[in-house]
């Protein structure tokens, strides 16, 4: 579900839709919090570089070349606005500093101190069970 | 049928009652079906009612406790399950045209474990399409149409756990299961007024539940109290071999044995920067909540998570991996069936993410997750709003072509992404009489330390004892 309004017509995943509604539906003043972006990091709101653009295009020619039979003129024109909308999620990951022997999160995994203290569980464990392997 | 009183129960008191044989299960499942035949239709809350399936479980419910073998405290008890977990002999849809007829000879883990609780299932709660998978732009992308919201008919549940907020705020089962991916669970159980939790990643098994987000989807329990969501979980809760990102026995685990509500000093974060804006009305009864647990002796400080591409690493890891398990859909074109036009392309455009990019996406994800670690090292859980609004119109108009900065910080999607758990209980309602919600998140697997923060503001306030005021009950 949901997350908060962007160009339209756009990618509106499971929390978009609720909040973009839930805006719109808000009639008294709201409380404003200004949303610092950092520098590094890059703002949302930035406009597309042309690199982008052409990656953009990129990948719009080959959903066209690989699917065009099956949409409609209307459809290609939103894929475009979908694939620009991407391209801006996208960027602050590009431009997030990483160091060569940063791993990825491909199986999420808990926390160092989690990991420590089920592993001084499981040792505790194994010493009751087996009180001589200690020894 | 069983009176209003008992139905608006908690599942606590209604599994004590059981236990010492004060009610009947099998006259708690025929009032329970009988009120979701009633107002189900009418809030568009169900897919399926497994009426055999709930008068067979209970009436062994019945027989097994006559007999002295008393399960514990779900035995007997109803609820129903979003439609993304299988359930042997039942339709299974995942809420999307595409799967209406579908049908597993199997059932989930989850239900499994159900079922040996002793559990009665009601029913199959409807849900937004696909969970909303491949997007969405409508409550009215889901097969059973709009979820209506019981606080009032003309507003939305949220989604995607959509019917199992609307069946616990009418009563028409005292729990039901949903599934978060990010925000799921807990953005339908404060728009209607319920507790909802989203567990830590990897504690509930997820094996025969349809899958959007591998490293992201989670089931969970939306209830009546913060106390019933601890008693639910400890059901359902442990390691499974069939679910690849389940947690060892040692973490999955979870006991649970009363209302635990946190008798120490409880250290609160109160999350001063995660929303770009919130409704005035829901500020100031957060204020209020937390004066509430200021006076239990709770010490409370303002808190701001880092700058950080929470929501966007949020965001593409789903619409990534949804490419992925929605392959099939995406490639044999049965997406153009789906009722959201958003959803019917927006698997052709995550299909041109490249590999590079959903490993940069998890290589920073990582970062965030140590950042958002040591957050809890001053604190035991954080807190903020359940959602920045109470709940929008089905009516609502599409997306007006503002552009709003994105909101990155939001806590569905930072809690979503670090696997965090979190929950949400009523705590006032707007000016409209729509409820409002408080949620608290807890360090990974620090899952007592949300339900006791619960717990022991519910012990305090009587939100979650107001009742929808439903038309032909």
């Amino acid at each position: 579900m949901p997350r908060k309004p962007s160009p339209p017509p756009t990618v509106i995943t499971r929390r978009q839709f609720a909040q973009t509604a839930a805006w719109a539906s808000a009639t008294a003043a709201l409380t404003v919090v200004p949303a610092a972006a950092s520098p590094i990091l890059g703002n949302h709101g930035d406009n597309e570089s042309p690199l982008d653009e052409a990656e953009s295009e990129a990948r719009w020619q080959a959903i066209v070349h690989r699917y065009g039979d099956r949409l409609s003129e209307e459809q290609k024109k939103r894929l475009r606005k979908i694939l620009a909308y991407n391209e801006k999620l996208l960027t602050p990951i590009r431009n997030y500093p990483l160091n060569n022997g940063d791993s990825a999160a491909t199986v999420l995994k808990f926390y160092e101190h989690e990991a420590a203290r089920a592993l001084r569980r499981s040792a505790k464990d194994q010493d009751h069970d087996n009180p001589k392997a200690k020894e | 049928m069983l009176s209003e009183d008992i139905l608006y129960l908690p599942v606590r008191q209604l599994g004590e009652r059981i236990r010492q044989r004060q009610l009947s299960p099998v006259a708690l499942a025929e009032s329970y079906l009988q009120r979701s035949q009633q107002l189900g239709p009418q809030l568009n809350a169900y897919v399926t009612i497994t009426t055999g399936l709930a008068l067979e479980q209970a009436r062994a419910a019945e027989r097994e406790i006559s007999n002295g073998h008393y399960r514990g405290p779900l035995h007997g008890v109803p609820y129903a399950a979003k439609d993304l977990v299988a359930v042997k002999g039942y339709p299974t849809t995942w809420g999307a045209r595409p799967y209406a007829q579908q049908a597993f000879d199997y059932n989930a883990t989850v239900i499994e474990r159900l079922n040996q609780a002793g559990a009665v299932l009601i029913g199959k709660a409807a849900m937004i399409e696909l969970a909303g998978g491949l997007g969405y732009e409508s409550a009215k992308a889901a097969l059973t149409g709009p979820c209506k919201n019981p606080w009032n008919p003309k507003y939305w549940t949220c989604g995607s756990s959509a019917g199992s907020g609307a069946i616990v705020a009418a009563a028409l089962a005292p729990w039901a299961l949903g599934s978060d991916t990010r925000g799921s669970i807990i953005c339908p159980s404060a728009w209607c007024g319920i507790a909802g939790m989203r567990p830590s990643f990897g504690r509930v098994s997820r094996h025969g539940a349809m899958a959007i987000a591998y490293t992201m989807d989670k089931l969970g329990p939306m209830a009546r109290t913060a106390d019933d969501c601890g008693l639910i979980l400890s059901a359902i809760a442990g390691h499974d071999p069939r679910d690849h990102d389940s947690l060892p026995s040692s973490l999955a685990s979870f006991t649970y044995h009363g209302a635990e509500t946190a008798t120490g000093p409880l250290r609160i974060g109160r999350l001063a920067n995660v929303w770009n804006r919130m409704d005035p009305g829901l500020e100031q009864r957060l204020d209020d909540a937390l004066k509430v647990l200021e006076k239990t002796g709770a010490k409370i400080r303002d808190v701001q998570v880092p700058d950080g591409p929470y929501e966007e690493a949020a965001e593409l890891t789903i619409l990534m991996e949804a490419a992925s398990s929605f392959q099939d859909l995406i490639h044999s074109g049965r997406c153009a069936e789906l009722d959201d036009p958003l959803g019917r392309i927006n698997g052709y455009a995550s299909e041109q993410f490249t590999a590079p990019e959903y490993l940069q996406v998890q290589r920073v994800r990582l970062q965030l997750q140590r950042q958002i670690d040591k957050l809890f090292e001053d604190f035991d859980v954080l807190t903020t709003a359940g959602q920045s609004t109470a709940a929008s119109p089905i009516e609502a108009p599409p997306d007006d072509g503002s552009e709003e900065p994105l909101e990155r910080r939001a806590p569905d999607g930072l809690s979503s992404l670090c696997g965090l758990p979190a929950i949400t209980v009523p705590c006032g309602f707007s000016k409209e009489k729509l409820p409002f919600g408080i949620q608290f998140l807890g360090r990974a697997l620090h899952d007592h330390a949300v339900i006791a923060a619960a717990n022991r503001f519910q012990a305090h306030t009587d939100w979650h004892l107001q009742r929808p005021p439903l038309q032909g009950a």
